[in-house]
């Protein structure tokens, strides 16, 4: 995952890039023709497949050997075949997996398994490639597939998803999120076995093992507002006391008077928590069809997920088409093959069978402000705590009156994903990953429902806090009075059963109203039964960990779509909040109706003659206008919109640049919405967006990526964006996921993101479209639009009006069209950078003119020496926005223009 | 009087030309500018010309990779091989 200062560092590595032509193995070079021959299973749809030699394992030994010269001893051959054999190195754990990654794409290569992998007879019938280093391949167009595939997620991480052979990996995080959802090592290690194509390679069972052994052994569970490390194994607990931090957070007992003999303190208090049994049911109404009941009446001795599972096919059988027999006599017909395949290779009911749990469990108690450090140790232990809350038998805290309504239809990917939180009658804590657009709310609102305790709701504005009210109303039984909201504006005098709130609100560390402060008291000291983290991939900055040390709740559940963040601290919501349980699958929910079917395209603008020559000439912050305000681009955008209003469609326009956003809009004559906006305009532009006939297009900054609502919209024309991110693009087309029926054609919902070419934005849109590739979605590439000659632009005419808005982008300060906060980090960084510079001697100032001198261009009053004239300054926005990727096929030709640059230079 | 020059006729499109000419103020291989889409040029200079576009085409140019790898972080390979 990169992250937006990762430009510095690749600058600083690749300067010190050196050209290493090691002849790395000899027998690599013979291996031509076995190069031509690719797995199977790395044949796969996409343009990224192609260009991504992913899963390459022998390759890694060449590059490893280039990496790291002494560390050949620790290669291991992974089959007995011999020295002949690929030299395949083994995992030991994720680290390992880690670096084999790393290191085989760094080789360049694809692998040839054939000499590791042995097929076996039928593996025609088996869907699933399972590859020494962690990587499994699924194919879709298998009869087992759908069981296949849920079965992979949930054992290992979805990496990509198009439409024909999907990937996954499986890692120490996904094992864990298995053990915690009820698998246990052997039932994961037989099904992986009966699905593999080929023979299991020597390392996954090693890994599964290894990593499924430890897990699931020890528990961290709230009790009466303390926090109590608890485990049926007391070598377990012995263990994990032995380590500092751990012995440290514990909470020692008071000390004994004297004369006491040690043995009257105990080493571990038994807690005397009662450990429901695994048969308790899940309650979800289901009104429409009395039959199916979710309650275990006939099968008391089946475990709780396969009736689940059970379900789900009886669910699949007849939930496609209810309305026309044939449909549904062949969707049956379908589904019998399905589970007969099924049954075939072994995946029938014992297979989540969760294992008998004894009955005495030991504790010690920790500090509630070291449990997130208690957490990550035992994570770094192998043995991570799991957290389940029994609230059934919670008699502690008091119950609450919240049911579903009758008339809430739960989906069937909704249903599943709860399923894996309340898999054995306790409720684990975790995240829940489903499109946007998709349901999620309901999902939190049947969580809170089915735990029948009390709940706050965090969310991440104003807005999102109105929505979730308005979804409980709506979707659930609990009284007006009994739900509140906590804002800055909305202050409720007591606790009410469920309180909705904002990240900012809890985790504010300045001084608040006295009745700000109260309420906050309150929350701090009340046990919670379940709090429900909306948006959950903006958790992980630090402000947002102090929320989770402030409220103590028994189960937490985080709810995104994205859980793509540009930084590296995703891995942190695993010991925050707790393991993914599930993923949905964005193609899946679209083929069964659920999302809209979105055709996302991205449509190339080429830039005029004048823009280009001042693109080349400009540094980055207005090279970013030039692209943005683009002629070409804007002709387009207009016939777009046009075109999409002829429809009748609902079109939104989305620019995160804001100079680009307020000029559009006073040309084609639309109403935009910006950080500056005020509440009760937008409330009038979004409802006459929705509901005029003739308002049937909106501009949106970056305010509009989330949490407003707005269930209308089926067009997306993006202009600009925030340079690579990928979590701006989904969370955009989340936008227009709503699925509106049009029955006249296939898609219904579209997506453009219009990119002028030959300039940077190239290289970002390609980034951005990163994630929605792996969910499934493909960009079609428009280069040039036939029609738009037959319809010449009104906003843009000709040529004068092309030269008059080149001169208000040249006019227009660099900061001005950037959002405040990114200005603000570039100011700091400037800032900082000067405060850095050391003047070491008295240099000369070469000023560009007057302007400079004058300080009227905004620059702080500074000494630096120049390099060379006429080139635009070297400042540390440039690292950050012009992105300069160095292909290594051009290494010599570089390195020729270096050496004569520096001849030229000197 | 007839003076003749031997060059090479570039044939582009509208933003290469700007780029082209841009190029131009450093390393000097144009000898006339002749239209929207046309450039005459110095025979010696195609090869300088293709390699300052398949610069501008490295910059924008993105590879997805893997995480794990820094963007376009240098391959290390014994054999170059263009893999599309």
């Amino acid at each position: 995952m990169e992250h937006l200062d990762d430009d510095l560092e690749d600058v600083a590595a690749l300067d010190g890039e050196t050209d290493d032509e090691r002849d790395v193995d000899y027998r690599w070079e013979g291996e031509t023709e076995r190069e031509e021959r690719r797995p199977r299973g790395q044949r796969a749809g996409g343009r990224r497949r192609r260009a991504r030699t992913a899963g390459g394992g022998g390759g890694g030994g060449a590059a490893a050997a280039a990496g790291a010269s002494d560390s050949s001893d620790e290669w291991t051959t992974d089959d007995a075949e011999g020295e002949e054999a690929l030299r395949v190195r083994v995992p030991r754990d994720f680290a390992d997996i880690a670096d084999q990654e790393r290191l085989q794409l760094a080789s360049g290569w694809g692998v040839d398994y054939a000499r590791a992998l042995t097929l076996k007879p039928d593996h025609a019938q088996r869907p699933i490639w399972v590859l020494p280093n962690g990587r499994i391949f699924l194919e879709t167009f298998s009869p087992v597939y759908r069981q296949a595939s849920d079965f992979l997620v949930a054992i290992s991480e979805p990496v990509s998803r198009p439409e024909h052979v999907h990937e996954y990996a499986l890692s120490p995080y996904s094992l864990y999120a298995a053990v915690s959802v009820g698998l246990d090592t052997d039932s994961i290690l037989s099904v992986l076995e009966r699905l593999s194509k080929t023979e299991l390679p020597e390392a996954i069972p090693r890994l599964v093992r290894k990593c499924t052994s430890t897990y699931g052994k020890a528990k961290l569970v709230l009790h009466r507002n303390h926090y109590y490390v608890q485990s049926a194994y007391p070598e377990v607990l012995r263990y994990l006391l032995c380590d500092r931090v751990i012995a440290e957070a514990r909470v020692t007992a008071a000390p004994a008077t004297e004369g006491a003999e040690a043995a009257a303190v105990p080493e571990f208090t038994a807690l005397a928590l009662p450990i429901g049994d695994a048969q308790s049911t899940l309650q979800l109404p289901r009104p429409e069809s009395p039959g199916r009941t979710a309650s275990t009446a006939d099968d008391g001795c089946v475990s709780r997920e396969d009736a689940i599972l059970e379900l789900e096919r009886r669910l699949e059988g007849d939930g496609g088409g209810g309305d026309d027999d044939a449909d549904a006599a062949q969707a049956a017909a379908l589904e019998d093959e399905a589970v007969r395949a099924a049954r075939e290779l072994g995946l029938d009911d014992d297979l989540f069978a969760s294992a008998a749990r004894p009955t005495e469990v030991l504790s010690f108690e920790v500090h509630a402000a070291d449990v997130e450090h208690v957490k990550r140790r035992c994570l770094e232990l192998q043995y991570p705590l799991l957290e389940e809350y029994d609230f059934r038998n919670d008699t502690q805290n008091p119950n609450t009156a919240l049911d579903l309504k009758p008339h809430t239809r739960v989906r069937p990917y909704q249903e599943k994903s709860l399923a894996k939180m309340f898999g054995n009658g306790r409720a684990r804590c975790g995240v829940i990953v489903l499109p946007c657009g998709a349901g999620k709310t309901l999902v939190g609102v049947t969580a809170a429902c089915t735990m029948k305790k009390t709940c706050l709701v965090l969310c991440t504005s104003a807005v999102s806090v109105e929505q979730w009210r308005h979804q409980f109303l709506l979707w659930s039984t609990v009284d007006e009075r009994a739900i509140a909201r906590f804002t800055a504006e909305q202050r409720p005098t007591e606790l009410t059963d469920v309180m909705i709130t904002t990240y900012t609100m809890v985790a504010f560390g300045g001084r608040r109203s006295e009745e700000s402060e109260r309420m906050i008291r309150q929350i701090r000291q009340r046990e919670w039964g379940l709090i429900i983290l909306d948006e959950v991939h903006v958790v992980p900055a630090n402000m947002f960990r102090k929320v989770l040390g402030i409220v103590k709740a028994h189960a937490k559940l985080g709810l995104t779509a994205t859980l793509v963040r540009e930084d590296m601290l995703v891995s942190d919501i695993n010991f925050l909040i707790g393991p993914k349980l599930y993923e949905a699958n964005w193609l899946d929910l679209q083929q069964q109706g659920h999302l809209a079917t979105v055709q996302c395209a991205e449509v190339w603008c080429p830039m005029t003659a004048e823009f280009y020559r001042e693109y080349l000439q400009r540094g980055p912050g207005k090279r970013k206008l030039l692209y943005a305000m683009n002629p070409n681009k804007f002709r387009t955008c207009e016939f777009l919109m046009r075109f999409h209003e002829a429809r009748g469609d609902k079109v939104i326009i989305f620019s995160d640049n804001i100079f680009a956003l307020r000029h559009y809009a006073t040309l084609l004559r639309r109403p935009f919405i910006y950080g500056p906006t005020s509440q009760t305009e937008r409330m009038r532009v979004l409802t006459q967006f929705q509901r005029n006939p003739v308002c049937n297009t909106i501009m949106l900054s970056k305010v509009g990526d989330t949490s407003i609502d707005l269930p209308e919209a089926n067009v997306i024309i993006q202009i600009s964006g925030q340079y690579g991110s990928r979590r701006q693009e989904a969370q955009r087309l989340g936008r227009i996921l709503r699925p509106k029926p049009r029955p006249d054609q296939s898609y219904n919902a579209f997506y453009y993101s219009l990119v002028s070419t030959d300039t940077a934005e190239m290289y970002f849109a390609s980034k951005r479209q990163q994630f929605l590739i792996d969910q499934g979605y493909a960009f079609k590439v428009i280069a040039h639009i036939a029609e738009m000659a037959q319809y010449p632009s009104t906003g843009m005419p000709d040529r004068d009006q092309e030269m008059a808005t080149l001169a208000a982008v040249l006019a227009a300060e660099d900061a001005e069209g950037a959002d405040t906060s990114l200005a603000e980090e570039l100011e700091r960084r400037r800032l900082a950078k000067l405060s850095q510079a050391p003047v070491a001697r008295a240099r000369r100032i070469v000023h560009e003119g007057a302007q400079a001198v004058s300080g009227a261009d905004g620059l702080l009053y500074g000494e630096f020496a120049r390099g060379h004239a006429g080139a635009p300054p070297a400042s540390s926005s440039s690292l950050l926005e012009r992105r300069v990727v160095r292909h290594p096929l051009f290494r010599k030709r570089r390195q020729q223009m270096h050496a004569k640059a520096a001849a030229s230079g000197r | 009087m007839v003076n003749a020059t031997r060059g090479l006729l570039v044939q582009c499109d509208v933003p290469m030309r700007q780029y082209l000419l841009w190029i131009e103020r450093e390393e000097r291989f144009i000898i006339n500018d002749l239209d929207e889409n046309h450039l005459f040029a110095k025979q010696d200079a195609e090869e300088r010309i293709h390699a300052s576009v398949q610069a501008l085409y490295e910059e924008i140019y993105y590879e997805p990779l893997e995480e794990g790898t820094a963007g376009n972080a240098s391959r290390r390979s014994g054999k170059r091989r263009r893999i599309r």
